[in-house]
Parts: C-alpha cells; sequence; structure tokens
C-alpha cells in the first residue's frame, strides 16, 4: 500500500493497463486450448449438443 | 628419355607424399572428410531434390509416368488460372495478419519488460499455443468457430444473441479473417519471447538513467528499445511475410481450402496430390519461391531505406575512426623521420 503511494498517478494508471492487458492476452491463449481439454471429457451427446 | 627426367619422377612422388603427410595437408584432409558427410546429405536431400523440382516444372507429368515436355506452359498456366494466382490474394490476408502479430507482440514483450509481477505466467501462457501442432491447433479451431460453440457462447456471455453471430467459417465476408485469427494466435507468443529476449539484452541500467532523466515508458520505447531490437524486427517481419506467403495447416484442416479460403499452399497441395499434375505443382512452388525471394529483397531494401539514420550514423563512426588512424600514422612518420 506504501508503495502504491509513493507512485505517480500515471504509473498508477500503466500498471493498471500493463496487468489488464497482461491477463487479458494470457486468457485468450489459453481459452482454446482449456476447452478443448475440458471436451475431450465429454460424452459424445454431450459434444454434439450445442452449449447455447 | 634422358637420365635425368628418368630420376626426377620418384623424387616428384616423394615430395608429393610428403606433402601429404605435412600437418597442414593431414588438417585439409580430415577438414574434408567430416565435410563430406555433411554435404552429401545436404546434396541428396536439399539441392537434388530441388533440381529435380525444377526439371518436373517443364514436364505434364503425374508421379508415376516419365510425362511430356510442354516448355513454359506449366508457368503460364500459374499466372492465367484464376484458382491459382487467385489464392494468393488470401496470403494477403496472412500479410496483414502477420503485422497485427508483430505488433502485438512487440506490444506485449514491451509491456512486459517493465518489470510485471508474475511476468514468467503471462509469458508462458502466451507462448503456450506455440507448443502445440499446426494440426491440432486447426482442430481447436474447428470447434471454437462451429456455430453455437465456443466464441458464440463466449460471446453470448457480453450479450451478443446467436442469431446475431456470424458463419465464422462459411461466411466469404470473414472467414479468412476468422482463419488468420488463428496464426496469430500460435505465433504471437513465440514472436513475443524473440522480441523480449532481445530486451533484455539492453543493459538495465540505461533504463534506469533514462527514468532518472525523466524518461517515460513512451520515450524509454522509442529511444532504447526500439533502436536495439531492429535486427529482431527486421528478422522477425521476413520471417512472417514468407510464412504467410506458405500458410498450409489452417485452412487446410479447419475448412479443406473451401469456401474462398484456399491459400497457395492448399490449391498446390490439391493439384500436386488430388489431380496429380505434378508438374504444374513444381511450377506453382518454384514461383512461390521467386515471390518469397522478391518480398524478402523488398523488406531489406526497405529497412536499409527506414533504419539509414542508423547506417549513416555508423558510416560516419567508420569514417572517423579511419581519419584517426590515419593521423596516428602520419603522427608516428613524423616521429620517426
Amino acid at each position: 500500500m506504501g508503495k502504491l503511494k509513493e507512485m505517480r498517478p500515471g504509473e498508477i494508471i500503466f500498471s493498471i493497463v500493463q496487468y489488464v492487458m497482461l491477463i487479458g492476452a494470457s486468457l485468450v491463449a489459453v481459452t482454446p486450448v482449456i476447452v478443448c481439454v475440458f471436451t475431450a471429457f465429454k460424452t459424445d451427446t454431450e459434444y454434439q449438443a450445442p452449449p447455447r | 628419355m634422358s637420365n635425368q627426367q628418368l630420376s626426377s619422377k620418384p623424387q616428384e612422388k616423394q615430395t608429393l607424399l610428403n606433402k601429404l603427410r605435412s600437418g597442414k595437408a593431414q588438417r585439409v584432409l580430415v577438414m574434408l572428410t567430416f565435410m563430406l558427410v555433411p554435404l552429401l546429405l545436404l546434396f541428396v536431400f536439399t539441392y537434388l531434390p530441388f533440381i529435380k523440382m525444377v526439371q518436373f516444372s517443364f514436364y505434364n507429368r503425374t508421379y508415376l509416368d516419365e510425362g511430356t515436355w510442354v516448355g513454359l506452359k506449366n508457368y503460364i498456366d500459374v499466372f492465367q488460372r484464376d484458382d491459382i494466382f487467385g489464392s494468393l490474394a488470401v496470403s494477403l490476408y496472412y500479410m496483414g495478419g502477420s503485422v497485427v502479430q508483430l505488433a502485438l507482440a512487440l506490444f506485449f514483450a514491451s509491456l512486459m519488460v517493465f518489470k510485471a509481477k508474475g511476468s514468467a505466467i503471462y509469458k508462458a501462457c502466451m507462448f503456450f499455443p506455440y507448443l502445440i501442432c499446426g494440426i491440432a491447433v486447426g482442430f481447436i479451431f474447428k470447434f471454437f468457430y462451429a456455430h453455437g460453440y465456443v466464441l458464440d457462447s463466449i460471446l453470448g456471455l457480453f450479450g451478443v444473441a446467436l442469431e446475431d453471430c456470424p458463419l465464422w467459417l462459411q461466411d466469404m465476408r470473414i472467414n479468412n479473417i476468422a482463419l488468420v485469427g488463428t496464426s496469430v494466435w500460435r505465433y504471437t507468443g513465440q514472436n513475443m519471447v524473440l522480441f523480449l529476449g532481445a530486451m533484455m539484452s539492453v543493459d538495465n541500467e540505461l533504463y534506469e538513467a533514462a527514468s532518472l532523466d525523466g524518461a517515460g515508458r513512451w520515450q524509454q520505447f522509442k529511444y532504447i528499445i526500439l533502436p536495439s531490437i531492429k535486427t529482431i524486427i527486421v528478422l522477425n517481419l521476413i520471417l512472417s511475410i514468407s510464412g504467410s506467403l506458405s500458410a498450409f495447416e489452417p485452412p487446410y484442416v479447419i475448412t479443406n481450402g473451401t469456401m474462398g479460403t484456399g491459400t497457395y499452399f492448399v490449391i498446390m497441395n490439391r493439384i500436386a496430390h488430388e489431380n496429380q499434375k505434378v508438374g504444374l505443382a513444381c511450377a506453382m512452388a518454384i514461383v512461390l519461391l521467386a515471390i518469397i525471394i522478391l518480398c524478402t529483397v523488398g523488406q531489406n531494401l526497405f529497412f536499409k531505406y527506414v533504419f539509414k539514420d542508423g547506417a549513416e550514423d555508423d558510416a560516419v563512426r567508420a569514417q572517423r575512426k579511419a581519419e584517426r588512424k590515419a593521423a596516428r600514422l602520419a603522427k608516428a612518420k613524423k616521429g620517426v623521420a
């Protein structure tokens, strides 16, 4: 918290944007693979039934 | 024959043997022996098939028959047939995608170079797609883009109705963009790691000194990072553009090149293996090689122009060094005199 107080507003905004971007990109990179792994455990009927 | 000539022959033999026994000759012999195997392998598995491919491109032949000589007809067909030359237009999507991919990779690498907690996890997550083989990526995205499945479900979470979701792989206006997305997804992490490696080699003190002087993130990026990694940027761009011209796996696995998604390689594969027109496929390969060489040379010239300032700096520095050396030599000569 003390470190946060030492930071300038511009640095705080940069850090927020930095983490949001990095977490977002990581999620985009792993989501298709995670979905694929979960699908591997489904039965044919579950797989063929659209989720929506 | 005179006696002198008869006696000189054994002497010559002896000198040849002596030469062969000398250390220098032995070194050359060892060098040649070690080089022989790799050179032979290189010739048999790389250059010989290439020479054969050039030869086949002048024939109308299948895999089994000898074929007939047709001269330049195959090359003319490559440029005249819409399905072949038109498929190069699809490669433009992949070229555009490669530029986006490099921009994203540079952006994320720059974000990571400014210390972020857990950067190893983000790096691993983003590099992970590159470790999956192309065919598996194709299958993952075939399911991902299917109507009503993963992507549509994710969009549904943001309030997009299923009826409003486009047919990602069937709609000819967007299917190539969707396929390019898979390539961008797969290779961004790899490019990012390459950029990050180059950025890490920059001395940390430079960043510290710059921030002490009041330089912001953007200025640090513009004046420290970018000039230090220009070689890697050029290398990545050349690799990405040549890779985009030879894109194969996403369209082949996901759509089988149908609905206007057939890239040059997919069409070449169809012509060679399904239509058995080996000569035409070989001509296509040669034309693609020529296009890739032209693009690479063009890019090199472009970057020489873009980074002209840096090259000029180097030239000026080299000239000054030469002048200093000449002055030192002149001074030394004067001293001797």
